[in-house]
């Protein structure tokens, strides 16, 4: 039994480093309608970017503030690349979000090579109760989610300009009449997704190291999380990436460790097939 | 009361005015790749006038109204307004300079609530750079200027200020509409462009909403209507363009237009098929 | 018209007679390259199918390569059977994966097919990886067998004239399955679902086809691949194989069944000249990989932003805009507004 709340704690923390990727899908889906391939560069970035900050003996949360930002910033930039010039067609926009991750991937491996990148996060002594024990670092992670979750819903329901954005999702053209450019929206959406896919990287690195490739994992895992909210639900996101977490901790440590990522990839198979509109209704 | 502008459009109106038109549509040529929808439409609308575009279902109506809100993009001739050249502005600028559209179909943001909407509607005046900072610095200043003019739709439409915390999504269509009006109204603008008033509205509630049209205009707001239902607009409008195949068939006051037994027949004539075809449009 | 004709068959006569001779020029590693030409025009031939004329995105044909590949590998390698029956079973045995896999996936449209089929890929790499009895886990798998002809073993420049008769032909179908009846329904799809269904076409039936198809092509390749190499292991199936197709027939032009081999031969041959561009003494060892992944996504991004509709399409237009100016008919801002309508249909 404790072998169960075991994997359920380590399944929680680890679905909350996806709940972060996840949220920047949604930011970006809902104001785009594209599916950024670079959310999980996004991530990738804001652990190297993380490490580099610590190398030059920056205080850790000054560093980490710093790595989120300058992610916020290039998210921001590839944001214009992929959205920014009028009236490019979706799919078009999702095949150059898709070369961005590679060229991300590219300088990456330029800057920081191939060797397994990591750092230490606060702590490295597991804390135990009723034997189940739990990293400082994973209870980092767990309270950012927490954290992040009710900001990013604030942001979006309660501030003008995050009204600006939802209403630019819910319709585009209404909003282009109020004044409202949708393509700035995109660009403040990838932004804030970078932010949040960067604050997964900076947290997470210190649990499972970087390489140059991890991209595509954070951003299938990632991905798999917010389609539980039909891409569009915050919520739904938060919670299908916990789900996800647990289900994967739970194969992991039940069955075979390899699977891990099938698990991640037919759960969100399954769940584009029967809800395409995922399987949280209320945005 | 002279509309919701701080300074009364009034004033500016008849300064200077009174020989230019504020709007001012001269040759424009509008095509969707190889179709001609409109083809090479001139019009004009003075300051504080109440003008009506009537025709067919695909005439061009709702693109001309789309390309002088700056949706789509003429392919020959001028749009003017108040003596500037706004035919190659975005939607956001035009909006900025003072003209705002009540979309077809009325487009409400469904999932903010009333008072979201009319606020979202003055996003035009505040945020008028990509820089959203400056934006929010108009806007903490505004204030007070927004809290006004939301009194004054509230004043307007009484049944929003009992509405407002309810998701636009949930009204009945003559409630939207009235939400609608009322978020173009809080741009402040100078020209009220309106796609089709009457479209899928129960009879008293479309003569309530025009009533408070007629009012609006006689205290100075200067109107350019949309409308398929002909006995609509000659009601309301001091002039009429009959817009048919792309180009201007007819102009004058709706008694001039009664009297063309042309007119009568293509536009009076079969309002059966005419609501048909619209019940098909709104697909 | 006939102009038209004349300069394909042209093109395809010089490009024959290139094919023909240049293994008497080139090393065995050179040959290599032309051979993986072929291979690629031949997945690149089914995906532009899918994508140009269906409007569907796939980046899982790297999975079918993959089924295609260890369908040729386990049935030679483990189960003796005669390499040529393999060959042919290859592509069937991807055709039927690719009607199992399409059935539920083709639910799903645009991003989301894309996304779906990623995964697809995905799954199919990290079963070869772990289905180790099976596959040979990253070890690989060895003592894949030639097919032999009138006695003797088909190797080297005998297979590649095979892969290329393949690849011929797999451009001559993927052309009359354009031309055909139910190619024109197909191209009716893309443009229109809707109406497409309204006149009677069996919209699902002919995506799944189609799709299956695509998997078809990149199996017979992947057949090809495994008896040429004679050795399989997954890193040669990694999903950004699938991005490397999706980048051919991207280049080549989406909706010309030619686009795949003009996709195949410029990408393969800038991947090479990269290659040795950066395998030289002076540069460092990471080198290569940093700038091929560079140079894929600055086509990539680049084709997509100023030729969404490929290079040889996007070539085409140029030069038709050039005639015309030379002509003096300004015909060329007829595109502007059509995607208006589409940037307004958006926001709905």
């Amino acid at each position: 039994m404790s072998e169960f709340g075991q994997y359920l704690v380590t399944g929680i923390a680890t679905g909350a480093s996806f709940a972060l990727v996840a949220l920047g899908f949604v930011a970006i889906y809902r104001v785009t309608h594209v599916v950024n391939f670079a959310q999980g560069a996004f991530a990738m970035l804001g652990g190297y970017v993380m490490s580099s900050m610590l190398d030059r003996a920056l205080p850790g949360p000054l560093a980490a503030l710093c790595a989120v930002l300058i992610v916020a910033v290039v998210g921001t930039l590839i944001g214009m690349i992929a959205v920014g010039k009028p009236r490019l067609p979706i799919i078009a926009s999702l095949m150059i979000t898709l070369g961005l991750s590679v060229l991300i991937e590219g300088i990456c491996l330029l800057i920081w090579g191939d060797i397994p990148t990591t750092y230490n996060g606060i702590g490295t002594k597991a804390l135990s109760f009723a034997n189940i024990f739990v990293l400082p670092q994973q209870v980092v992670v767990v309270a950012a989610v927490a954290i992040v979750f009710p900001l990013f819903q604030l942001f979006f329901a309660r501030t003008y300009i995050g009204k600006a954005v939802t209403a630019c999702a819910l319709n585009a053209r209404a909003a282009q009449l109020v004044g409202i450019n949708p393509r700035v929206m995109a660009f403040l959406a990838f932004g804030v997704a970078a932010a949040c896919g960067a604050l997964s990287g900076v947290l997470t690195t210190p649990l499972s190291p970087l390489t140059s490739n991890a991209d595509i994992n954070i951003a299938i895992n990632g991905f798999a999380g917010a389609i539980v909210g039909g891409l569009i639900s915050p919520a739904g996101a938060v919670i299908g990436s916990l789900v996800l977490g647990i289900a994967q901790t739970m194969m992991a440590g039940y069955f075979d460790p390899s699977y891990q990522l099938v698990v991640a990839l037919l759960v969100m198979i399954a769940v584009l097939i029967a809800r395409p509109n995922g399987l949280w209704r209320r945005a | 009361m002279t509309g919701l502008t701080p300074q009364p459009p009034l004033h500016q109106v008849e300064s200077g005015s009174m020989e230019e038109p504020l709007l001012d549509v001269r040759d424009l040529a509008v095509r969707y790749g190889s179709i001609e929808a409109l083809r090479g439409v001139s019009l004009s609308v003075k300051a504080g006038e109440f003008v009506a575009i009537v025709g067919p279902n695909g005439a061009g109506k709702s693109t001309l109204v789309n390309t002088i809100a700056g949706l789509l993009r003429p392919a020959r001739g001028t749009i003017a307004f108040a003596g500037q050249q706004i035919g190659s502005l975005s939607s956001a600028r035009v909006v900025q300079r003072g003209i705002a559209q009540v979309p077809e179909g009325r487009q409400v943001f469904s999932d903010l609530s009333v008072a979201d909407n009319l606020q979202l509607g003055a996003y035009g005046r505040y945020f008028q750079s990509p820089f959203l900072i400056d934006g929010y610095a108009r806007l903490l200043g505004g204030r007070r200027a927004m809290r006004t003019d939301l009194d004054r739709v509230y004043a307007l439409f009484p049944k929003l200020h009992d509405l407002r915390d309810r998701l636009a999504g949930t009204l009945s269509g003559g409630e939207q509409q009235m939400l609608a009006l009322g978020r173009a109204l809080m741009s402040e603008a100078r020209l009220l462009m309106i796609d089709e008033l009457s479209l899928g509205l129960a009879p008293i509630i479309m003569r309530d909403i025009a009533e408070h049209l007629r009012v609006l205009n006689a205290e100075g707001l200067t109107v350019l209507l949309v409308e398929q239902n002909v006995n609509l607009a000659f009601a309301l409008a001091r002039r009429v363009y009959v817009l048919e195949n792309g180009r201007v068939r007819a102009e004058g006051t709706p008694e001039e237009l009664r009297r063309q037994p042309e007119i009568e027949r293509v536009y009076l004539g079969s309002p059966i098929a005419a609501t048909a075809m619209e019940a098909h449009s709104v697909e | 018209m006939p102009v038209r004709r004349v300069v394909v068959a042209v093109f395809m006569l010089v490009a024959a007679g290139v094919v023909a001779v240049l293994p008497r020029a080139l090393t065995p590693d050179k040959r290599d390259i032309v051979i993986f030409i072929g291979l690629y025009t031949i997945v690149g031939a089914g995906l532009t199918l899918l994508m140009g004329f269906a409007g569907q995105v796939s980046l899982g044909q790297g999975g079918f390569f993959a089924v295609g590949a260890y369908t040729v590998g386990l049935l030679t390698a483990k189960g003796h059977w005669n390499p040529w029956l393999a060959l042919i079973v290859a592509p069937v045995v991807a055709m039927a994966v690719g009607y199992i896999v399409g059935l539920p996936l083709l639910r799903l449209r645009g991003h989301h097919l894309a996304v779906a089929t990623l995964a697809f890929g995905i799954i199919i790499y990290t079963l070869l990886n772990n289905l180790r009895d099976l596959t040979g886990g990253p070890i690989g798998l060895h003592g894949i067998k030639q097919p032999t002809l009138g006695g003797n073993v088909l190797s080297g420049d005998h297979f590649y004239y095979f892969i290329w008769i393949v690849a011929a032909l797999s451009l001559v179908i993927a052309y009359n399955i354009v031309r055909s009846r139910p190619g024109r329904a197909l191209r009716a799809i893309a443009q229109h679902e809707g109406a497409a269904e309204s006149i009677g076409i069996n919209v699902r039936l002919y995506r799944l086809t189609i799709f299956a198809i695509a998997a078809t092509f990149a199996g017979a390749a992947g057949g090809l691949f495994a008896s040429y190499f004679k050795f399989l292991s997954p890193d040669s199936f990694t999903p950004t194989l699938s991005i490397l197709f999706l980048i051919i027939v991207a280049v080549g032009g989406l909706g010309n069944v030619y686009g795949a081999l003009v996709g195949s031969v410029s990408i393969v041959l800038l991947t090479e000249f990269l290659k040795r561009l950066s395998t030289r003494p002076d540069v460092p060892a990471r080198a290569p990989v940093v700038l091929q992944s560079l140079v894929y996504a600055a086509i990539l991004i680049l084709i997509m932003l100023f030729m969404p509709r490929g290079l040889l399409p996007g070539i085409q237009q140029f030069v038709a805009i050039l005639i015309a100016r030379f002509k003096g008919k300004p015909g060329a801002d007829v595109r502007q507004n059509e995607a208006a309508v589409g940037e307004l249909a958006d926001g709905r």
